[in-house]
């Protein structure tokens, strides 16, 4: 019997300036059998709606106002008065050259998806943060996902051991 | 400072993942193409607003031509736009919006003001765009789209500074 995934018990905030791109997103969540998905088209309505509790996945585009994606995404994981420091966030954005990429991920984000993409990608991105949670590092300069590779036994012949034939 | 694993609650994944309810961890055929049926459904929506956004640019471009004095917010304006056209042209189906949206960002990520000649480079990507849409032209590897893309770089080298004065 192979896992499965129900997402109807899931609560998803999604944050985008765009009604548009805000409302697709939602619509693909619920066309994979989401119920509870709250939107905001900016960064304050997203930390009230943070605050006020009851959401599991961030997903957010960097562009926004006042606060950027990627700040909201330190307040998070930093501030004193988030509500879960450990919050999965999977940062959807068009910003999507290589540097957005490494500051996404020293600011401790849980997944990264470029805009345009497509709705299998944000499935596997989904899957990801919930079928496959990781353990979370603090450090001194870094509080988020442990990037490190998982390293799972290996049961075969080891043939690195093994002389050439 | 010392490195600290915090292990994972788990909580979300008890939540949500079992062996009896919800999608398999790899997505069928069939709920792929429900998908991009959803997301199709909502093209025509996109290129009716983006025919819109692209009508307003005109009119911001052309008052800041007019008066210098809106040109930091017309350049402000034209920015969010072009981004919002770059994340997304693609994931509708017209992956030139993004390409060209996106040159049209990269093109004024940096500036601080509208020139003339900044204004003219910034007219030539808007009225390319709005071929795109307006044709609906959902390709990227095209004859049509190859043509597309050199009459956009030749129309940004001929407006680029001293090329008119060369070809004087």
């Amino acid at each position: 019997m192979s896992e499965k995934i129900d997402f109807s018990h899931v609560r998803f905030l999604v944050v985008d300036s765009n009604k548009l791109m805000c409302q697709l997103v939602k619509d693909i969540l619920m066309m994979l059998g989401a119920t509870q998905v709250t939107t905001a088209r900016d960064s304050e309505k997203a930390i009230a709606s943070l605050r006020s509790g009851g959401i599991d996945v961030v997903i957010t585009e960097w562009n926004l106002k006042p606060r950027t994606g990627l700040e909201l995404l330190d307040w998070l994981r930093t501030d004193g008065t988030s509500p879960d420091r450990m919050m999965p966030v999977i940062m959807l954005t068009a910003n999507s050259e290589v540097d957005y990429v490494v500051e996404s991920r020293d600011k401790g984000v849980t997944e990264f998806l470029a805009k345009p993409f497509t709705a299998e990608a944000m499935y596997r991105r989904l899957v990801s943060v919930i079928a496959r949670p990781r353990d979370f590092v603090s450090v001194k300069d870094y509080f988020g996902p442990d990037r490190r590779r998982r390293q799972l036994p290996f049961e075969g012949v080891d043939r690195r051991q093994q002389k050439p034939e | 400072m010392r490195r600290t694993i915090i292990p994972n609650r788990g909580d979300l994944r008890r939540k949500a993942v079992n062996y009896k309810t919800g999608l398999d961890l790899k997505l069928d055929d069939e709920m792929l193409q429900k998908m991009e049926a959803l997301v199709q459904n909502s093209s025509a929506q996109f290129i009716d607003q983006t025919v819109e956004t692209l009508k307003a640019l005109r009119e911001t471009l052309a008052r800041a031509a007019a008066d210098p004095a809106t040109r930091a917010e017309a350049l402000e304006q034209i920015r969010e736009e072009a981004f919002q056209i770059k994340g997304m042209g693609g994931v509708f189906g017209y992956p030139l919006l993004t390409e060209f949206a996106k040159s049209l960002h990269d093109f004024l990520k940096e500036l601080n003001d509208l020139d003339e000649l900044q204004q003219e480079i910034v007219s030539i990507h808007i009225d390319t765009l709005y071929v795109v849409v307006s044709h609906r032209i959902a390709g990227s590897g095209g004859p049509l789209e190859a043509q597309l893309r050199a009459s956009l770089k030749a129309a940004i080298d001929k407006a680029k500074p001293g090329a008119k004065a060369s070809a004087g």
